[in-house]
């Protein structure tokens, strides 16, 4: 197959296809970076408990980390 | 807000999928340095395959059920350890990775857990999922706008 007929499949192809808008219509990063620089959420006291509770159960059966790790 | 679902489907599997990397190298760890006889092939299926697409889906099921529900997304994800560690238990019993015997559990051919210990991994479980899923999987839900 020559160049010429590249060309041709190429154009073909081309004038078959619809267009594709490859761009977005609008800019969506400045959103996007809008909500990664929200502030987050506050770690609250009763969480820290229950997560010290949680890794003090661990503490206690390390037996169990594997068989959790199994479940995350 | 287009696509609602499959924006909360991908919230959800973004941090099981990023904490495979954890859990698969704990077992390689356990298995490779530590000469536990993990059945590893075996184990990893369940992280692997199911429960990030489980926390996909419980996520779509969140969206889904927020403009009827007043539950907050940390109580919702507090609940997934009562699908998931029956799932896991069946799926392990059905691939010969855990087996129950009169003592207690045993768990992919290395750790023996007794009944009255086991018992505990679900508390755990749900303490960390609570935890997961207000901090972690609602970041990712404002993150994509469906929170």
């Amino acid at each position: 197959m020559s160049e010429a007929d590249h060309d041709d499949i190429r154009r073909l192809l081309q004038e078959a296809l619809p267009r594709v808008h490859v761009e977005p219509r609008r800019d969506l990063w400045p959103a996007m970076s809008l909500r990664l620089t929200a502030r987050p959420r506050r770690f609250v006291w009763y969480d820290w408990a229950l997560a010290g509770l949680a890794g003090a159960a661990l503490a206690a059966c390390p037996d169990l980390i594997l068989v959790l790790l199994y479940h995350l | 807000m287009n696509h609602p679902y499959l924006r909360a489907y991908m919230a959800g599997i973004v941090g099981p999928t990023a904490f495979l990397l954890v859990v698969m190298t704990a077992f390689t760890f356990a298995r490779f340095v530590f000469d536990v006889p993990v059945p590893i092939e075996r184990v990893i299926v369940f992280p692997m395959a199911l429960i990030p697409n489980l926390f996909g889906l419980w996520n779509m099921l969140y969206v889904g059920l927020k403009p009827h529900s007043r539950h907050s997304i940390g109580a919702h994800g507090a609940l997934l350890p009562f699908v998931i560690v029956p799932s896991g238990l069946a799926l392990g019993t059905v691939l010969g990775v855990v087996k129950l015997d009169q003592d207690g559990v045993q768990a992919f051919q290395a750790v023996h857990v007794p009944y009255l210990r086991a018992v505990f991994v679900v508390p755990v479980a749900v303490v960390v999922y609570y935890l997961v899923w207000k901090y972690l999987v609602g970041f990712f839900n404002d993150l994509v706008g469906v929170e």
